[in-house]
């Protein structure tokens, strides 16, 4: 009957998506060998901590305590197991970001150059990143999250 | 890749017409006369925000001439700006149905100061749709947080502060003791505002073992299944379900704790009406607890500030029935919603009441006291028809607060039904139904009496201080 996401819901998909999509444009431009600007390389840090959230939310159930942050762990933590599809092992997960971790750290210093190919792994992380939040706001704008809902009539998931 | 960029140029040449339309649509309907002022500054704000999307997507094909991306990595940037599209036209849905044509006139007045008293820089829209939906949501704060940094921020500048976006169901838009339910919505306003989850979370102890004895359950499970479900994919479902609903279920649940500081027992009946309508006692989601969960909150809550043995008696009768339900042990339908369960206790339970406490000041709190004198001053006018939108002595009556009207309509609802429905014409009271509509009616004038009284003592106040 009533989807229960709220409009905040469907905004916050659509920010992340753009960072998501400005930050794949700095690592194109990276690719190319271009010199990356400060916002370039603030985007990339921002990649960092995106990064560092998907790896908290990984060890969340280690010791899953409460605070605001919860909740972007497991959204993050999500987001990035949609982005490494070929990865099923947790032990390749963590070692997969930490490295995308340090090329993307890298970057961000400006202090060396990765090689071209971790470039572009953390750029097609990156991309597949902003395709599956780009599903989610599509499902939050299609009903399953239609903004002006709220449910005192709880329903089905 | 020419060809490719032919289609991008192509695919921003007919957003920016789509976003020229939605600007067109400001034009249409900017002339109808809306109940409130914060109708027309939305419209406001989609028309700049339709304006600057042409500029924004003007500002794209140099992104698609430069020969960076890849046509896929174009595609989706584009089709993310272009999706705020949409989202105007969920804006614009927004002001649909909030004309003086369609939204309860005289509730809005009232509401609207009432949302002001609790947060000075609150706007609402109160729109009233052909949908089973009641929804108060703050969406200047997720517009700002969404347009922050980017070309379309200074279209944030025509939004106030919080703007509340209240829809109520049509065919229940005079059904004004169900409104109380608003105060639920509001409560999830000042959860946010006052960062009530920041002190509170951290408390919760949500049992390291059960969380790992489900994730090691369904990954045992899952290695029975032909094709297993990856560990790392188990691991990730299980944290998105268990952070996810125990969030949901501690804002939704401060939320309510929040809306019955605020309007007192009117929350609790007017929640249990419609969600016995509409919900299944233990069903949850996600995102909700189960009714009987939240009850059993509002009960607890009740119980702590109000003097329940002092109630009418076929109030504590009707307290007495949903304590005597609430306190029914709920069992999760899913693994994942029995932790939830779990985790949040009666201790739990007692952490979110004290919590809401820091949300609302004690001026803005429904009281015991308050529920008691409204019970027996204002209730009983409405027993002689009297809409008790004021209260005092002759030339010196005061206007009579939301929460009281709300709250005396409730209590002759529930414990004065009958002698109601006897007091009025034979032909106004022949059906239950049609003596509810004339208490509903008479909650309605009494609301727009006291917003009157309200606004002419202001009136008065301010020549006044002009003379001075």
């Amino acid at each position: 009957m009533h989807s229960e996401h709220r409009f905040s819901d469907l905004t916050e998909s659509l920010k992340n998506g753009f960072l998501v999509d400005d930050i794949v444009l700095a690592l194109a431009r990276a690719e190319k060998g271009e010199s990356l600007g400060e916002k370039e390389r603030r985007l990339l840090g921002k990649a960092v901590s995106i990064l560092e959230l998907a790896e908290a939310g990984y060890r969340w159930l280690d010791k899953p305590e409460l605070t605001t942050e919860t909740k972007s762990f497991a959204t993050f933590f999500g987001r990035a197991v949609n982005a490494l599809p070929s990865v099923y092992a947790s032990e390749v997960f963590l070692e997969r970001v930490s490295d995308l971790k340090a090329t993307a750290a890298q970057l961000s210093s400006g202090e060396s150059t990765p090689a071209r190919g971790k470039i572009q792994l953390l750029r097609t992380f990156f991309y597949n990143t902003a395709q599956s939040e780009l599903d989610r706001t599509e499902q939050l704008l299609a009903g399953e999250g239609s903004a002006d809902v709220l449910k005192w009539t709880v329903t089905n998931e | 890749m020419d060809s490719y960029q032919r289609i991008a140029a192509l695919k921003i040449r007919t957003a920016q017409e789509r976003a020229h339309a939605v600007a067109e649509e400001v034009g249409r309907v900017e002339n109808k006369v809306y109940a409130s002022p914060a109708s027309k500054r939305l419209l406001q704000f989609v028309l700049d925000v339709a304006r600057r999307i042409q500029k924004l997507l003007e500002d794209e094909k140099a992104v698609a001439s430069a020969d960076l991306l890849t046509p896929a990595e174009l595609e989706t940037r584009l089709h993310r700006i272009i999706k705020l599209i949409p989202v105007l036209h969920l804006l614009l849905g927004f002001v649909d149905g909030s004309d003086v044509h369609h939204s309860p006139g005289q509730l809005i007045p009232t509401l609207r100061r009432y949302a002001h008293s609790i947060i000075p820089t609150s706007e609402i829209v109160v729109s009233s749709k052909p949908e089973l939906n009641y929804s108060i949501q703050d969406i200047a704060g997720a517009l700002k947080n969404l347009f922050f940094g980017t070309l379309l921020e200074p279209s944030c500048e025509l939004l106030p502060e919080f703007l509340f976006v209240v829809n109520i169901p049509a065919v229940e838009s005079e059904q004004i003791l169900i409104h109380g339910v608003l105060a639920h919505e509001l409560g999830h306003a000042l959860y946010d505002k006052c960062k009530v989850a920041e002190g509170m979370l951290p408390k919760i102890k949500l049992s390291e073992e059960l969380a790992k004895n489900l994730a090691k359950m369904m990954f045992e499970s899952q290695q029975r299944q032909p094709n297993p479900t990856p560990e790392l994919r188990l691991r990730e479902l299980v944290t998105q379900e268990v952070a996810g609903r125990i969030n949901g279920w501690v804002m939704e649940l401060s939320s309510d704790a929040i809306g019955i500081r605020l309007f007192g027992p009117a929350l609790f009946f007017a929640a249990v009406h419609l969600l016995l309508s509409f919900a299944h006692i233990d069903q949850s989601s996600k995102t909700h607890p189960p009714t009987r969960l939240r009850v059993k909150l509002m009960i607890r809550m009740l119980k702590q500030f109000y003097s329940l043995d002092e109630w009418h008696s076929e109030l504590q009768a009707f307290s007495n029935d949903w304590d005597s339900v609430s306190a029914v042990p709920i069992h999760g339908r899913t693994a994942f919603d029995q932790l939830a369960i779990e985790t949040i206790n009666d201790g739990v339970l007692d952490l979110i009441s004290d919590a809401s406490g820091t949300a609302v000041s004690p001026a803005q709190s429904y009281t015991s006291d308050r529920f008691n004198s409204d019970a027996a001053d204002l209730a009983p006018l409405f027993l002689s028809q009297i809409p008790p939108g004021e209260i005092g002595p002759y030339g010196r009556s005061t206007p009579v607060e939301l929460a009281s009207i709300i709250n005396a309509g409730w209590h002759v609802y529930l414990c004065d039904f009958e002698a109601f429905r006897k007091s009025l014409h034979p032909n106004v009271g022949s059906t239950r139904f049609s003596a509810a509509a004339k208490l509903h009616e008479l909650v309605l004038k009494a609301l727009e009496i006291s917003e009157i009284k309200t606004s002419w003592e202001e009136a008065r106040s301010v020549s006044k201080r002009g003379k001075d």
